[in-house]
């Protein structure tokens, strides 16, 4: 039995570079850096690592919504080893919310085919982690979420998921979709002989038309979510600066008491 | 007012004329010897090395005012620079003392610190020299070894060096698994050299990366096995290739170079370390120094006189790839049934740690035949292999020179702005600010050559290049760490400072893979004098 694994990766701005949001309270994605978000690598990661363990032909695909330099992103997914890509890009695309985005990536993820959903447990700039979950219930297959182990045989895919009170064993029936934590594995860096070989492999782009969405249905005109106003988070106060003259474990319990936490 | 067209206009113009003076002094001394007569020669083989760089970063660019303003303030401190070594000495280079007096206006634009001022308000917004011009597969591999640098590299690189650690085994097996050490190794053979025309670009890249983090802990780790591997391709048998490049190209079996000895460093067709024929072994006898990695290495590269009667010099000598298991530490030893022997002892440096260099002595040690490169076709060609590969090393030391300095210039932006002297930022005085487009200027030009250099070797030439940017580099780098250092003040002395460690790296540099003197005389002012 062959798999077929489809990875949702999200193209993120830098987290170190200068990210702020447009005019539109969209978040400017022209003006800063960009990369295949860091929580998505795991992903990919854990998708690598199910096509190695697994006893039968594996295809892996990397899939993305995103604007131009998303394919970035997707680069970077194969050059870990992924072996093709979808890249979702149209103009009307602007300004969805994650509602639309996970109507997006449903359609896609259905065109594609799949036994398996492979997702980040969030992104690392919008932080929602509700796409996961959205996309099962659009595909209409079993969620496993927050995983962070993995394995898939005999049609089934089981893994763990650490809570804070309990540790969970899971397992669905294929197809399914899983999320995964940032405790899954560390990613792999790309060979070098794998970045060579990216540029070879099969990258198609699909537009809105392609995947039978109505423009309205995403976009800012279509998210059942809006952004009121956006503010830059006020600079860090410099702080309480204790001396410390013999005393300065008292001034310091006095300080934590003040505040509650002791 | 300063105008970029002007400016791109001014520096080619001086380097016209530079060029046109090395041309002339490399004609006059032709005749010399220059050996003999090797102050004039060394200068003139310098000065070549930093007006082909200027002649680099001029066609590296695309002409946007960023890059005309590099290359005319690179090309304005070229033309300085030649100019004092000139004065008082014309008749000897064979030149006018008039000869530099047509682009005195273009050399004052350069140097005016209204155009470095520009200069350094762009690096010290980007902490970058200027744009490298990289395919997309580069950026991707810049980027990625980039971040396994700061991941894996750079929280242990202080620790290593103030401790002087064995490199971990995790940056090893990292940069194994990313195949680092398979740049060059024909693909054919486990490697990733597929005959491209960016093919040596892609080493020059990675090894800027990784020097940047740290020199001696990952940049140095592609050196060795660009040397053996070259050695092997070029010289081995079928049988060799197949047996030993596979290994290293995974960086399953570590490499180090025993070539140096005590009394023969850069002339080495000296070497006195024989190989003996005993039967279906050589027998190696004879002290080899500054053997970095011998201790890890599981192959070590030695070049050995196999031919007794001395006279007939490098035709005498011959490689030997001696296969040894993994020493951690400073102090290892081997020994063979029969009495043979390896001893090594860690050389303790200033600097340019965590590989260790080494003295190995060898006793008796049995080779077999079968380890001989090129077996009885390689019978005293070790010289001749041996030179070659070295050759791909410069252009590699070039690129690890490179690294480091980016790493300087990077610090000494981040410092300048942070601190305050006389109530203003550091990075707010005219006299910082000339350092820094000074430096940045020196950077990019060294990195530009690097890259014109990689991509001629890769064509089959750029021999003298790779000597020349090697040269020019090494020596930029022991600058460009030395005016980050003093732009710390007194926390660039201070081990707890990166930039300590910069420094003392970056003097090694112009020490080793072809002496700075050695290269400038022997390589590059006898390739341009006999052209």
């Amino acid at each position: 039995m062959s798999l077929r694994i489809v990875v949702t990766v999200k193209y993120v701005p830098d987290a170190t570079g200068d990210r702020h949001f447009a005019d539109d309270l969209t978040v400017d994605r022209d003006d800063v850096d960009g990369l295949l978000s860091e929580l998505d690598e795991y992903a990919v990661e854990q998708a690598l690592q199910i096509s190695e363990n697994f006893d039968d032909d594996v295809e892996v695909t990397v899939l993305t919504v995103g604007p131009e330099d998303a394919k970035d992103a997707l680069r970077k997914a194969l050059s870990m080893g992924a072996d093709k890509a979808i890249h979702v890009e149209d103009d009307d695309l602007h300004g969805t919310d994650a509602i639309g985005t996970s109507l997006v990536l449903a359609k896609a993820i259905e065109k594609a085919g799949f036994d398996l959903v492979v997702s980040g447990m969030a992104s690392t700039d919008g932080t929602g982690g509700i796409v996961p979950a959205l996309v099962a219930e659009r595909l209409g297959v079993p969620q496993v979420t927050l995983l962070s182990e993995v394995s898939v045989g005999d049609g089934v895919v089981t893994g763990r998921r650490d809570g804070d009170a309990a540790t969970e064993q899971l397992e669905a029936q294929l197809p399914a979709l899983i999320s995964v934590t940032d405790r899954s594995g560390e990613a792999r860096y790309p060979s070098f002989k794998g970045i060579m070989a990216a540029k070879k492999k099969p990258l198609e782009a699909w537009d809105l038309s392609d995947l039978d969405i109505a423009a309205d249905e995403v976009g800012l005109e279509g998210a059942w979510t809006k952004v009121e106003a956006a503010a830059a988070r006020p600079a860090r106060t410099a702080g309480t600066i204790v001396k410390d003259e013999g005393d300065g474990g008292k001034q310091l319990a006095a300080f934590l008491a003040e505040r509650k936490f002791i | 007012m300063l105008h970029t067209s002007t400016n791109l206009t001014s520096a080619q113009s001086i380097v016209d004329v530079l060029q046109a003076v090395i041309e002339k002094s490399a004609a006059h001394i032709a005749s010399w010897a220059t050996d003999e007569d090797q102050t004039v020669a060394y200068d003139l083989a310098s000065m070549s090395s930093a007006v082909a760089a200027a002649a680099e970063l001029l066609r590296h660019g695309t002409g946007e005012e960023a890059e005309a303003d590099l290359a005319l303030v690179y090309a304005a401190d070229v033309a300085a620079d030649l100019s004092g070594r000139l004065t008082g000495r014309e008749a000897l280079w064979g030149v006018a003392p008039t000869e530099l007096a047509g682009i005195a206006d273009q050399v004052a634009a350069g140097r005016d610190p209204a155009l470095l001022d520009r200069v350094a308000e762009r690096v010290l917004a980007s902490s970058e020299a200027g744009p490298r011009h990289l395919s997309e597969d580069l950026q991707l591999v810049r980027s990625t070894f980039r971040k396994f640098a700061e991941d894996r590299i750079l929280p242990v690189a202080e620790r290593i060096h103030r401790e002087d650690e064995d490199i971990p085994a995790e940056i090893i097996e990292g940069l194994a698994e990313m195949g680092c050490f398979g740049l060059s190794i024909p693909a054919e053979y486990g490697g990733s050299a597929e005959g491209g025309a960016d093919e040596l670009l892609s080493m020059v890249v990675v090894t800027e990366e990784l020097s940047q983090a740290s020199l001696g802990a990952a940049g140095s780790l592609i050196t060795r096995p660009e040397i053996i591997g070259t050695a092997i391709a070029r010289g081995g048998t079928e049988e060799q290739k197949q047996r030993w490049l596979p290994g290293i190209a995974a960086g399953e079996k570590l490499c180090g170079v025993a070539v140096t000895e005590p009394d023969y460093g850069s002339d080495v067709a000296g070497v006195t370390t024989r190989a003996v024929r005993d039967g279906d072994d050589w027998v190696l006898t004879g002290v080899k120094t500054w053997c970095t990695f011998a201790g890890r290495a599981n192959y070590l590269l030695v070049l050995a006189r196999t031919n007794e009667d001395r006279t007939v010099g490098h035709r005498g000598l011959s490689l030997f790839v001696v296969e040894k298991p993994s020493f951690p530490g400073h102090e290892w030893s081997m020994a063979q049934e029969g009495g043979g022997t390896i001893e090594g002892r860690a050389i303790r440096t200033l600097g340019y740690r965590g590989m260790h260099s080494y003295e190995v002595r060898f006793d008796r040690w049995r080779v077999p035949a079968t380890d001989l490169i090129g077996m009885d076709d390689g019978l005293g060609r070790g010289f001749y292999l041996q030179m070659q590969a070295f050759a791909n090393a410069r252009l590699q030391t070039a690129a690890r020179a490179v690294g480091v300095m980016q790493s300087a210039l990077g610090l000494a932006v981040d410092y300048t702005r942070e601190r305050s002297v006389f109530g203003r930022p550091l990075a707010g005085y005219q006299l910082t600010r000339v350092k820094i487009a000074r430096m940045a200027a020196l950077v990019a030009a060294c990195r530009a050559f690097a890259f014109s250099a990689a991509r001629a070797v890769t064509a089959n030439g750029g021999q003298l290049e790779a000597s020349q940017v090697k040269q020019l580099a090494c020596r930029a780098a022991e600058w460009v760490t030395r005016e980050a250092q003093q732009l710390h003040g007194g926390y660039g002395y201070a081990e707890e400072y990166t930039v300590s460690r910069l420094f003392v790296d970056a003097r090694v540099l112009s020490i080793f893979e072809g002496a700075d003197e050695v290269l400038a005389l022997r390589v590059i002012a006898r390739q341009l004098t006999k052209a």
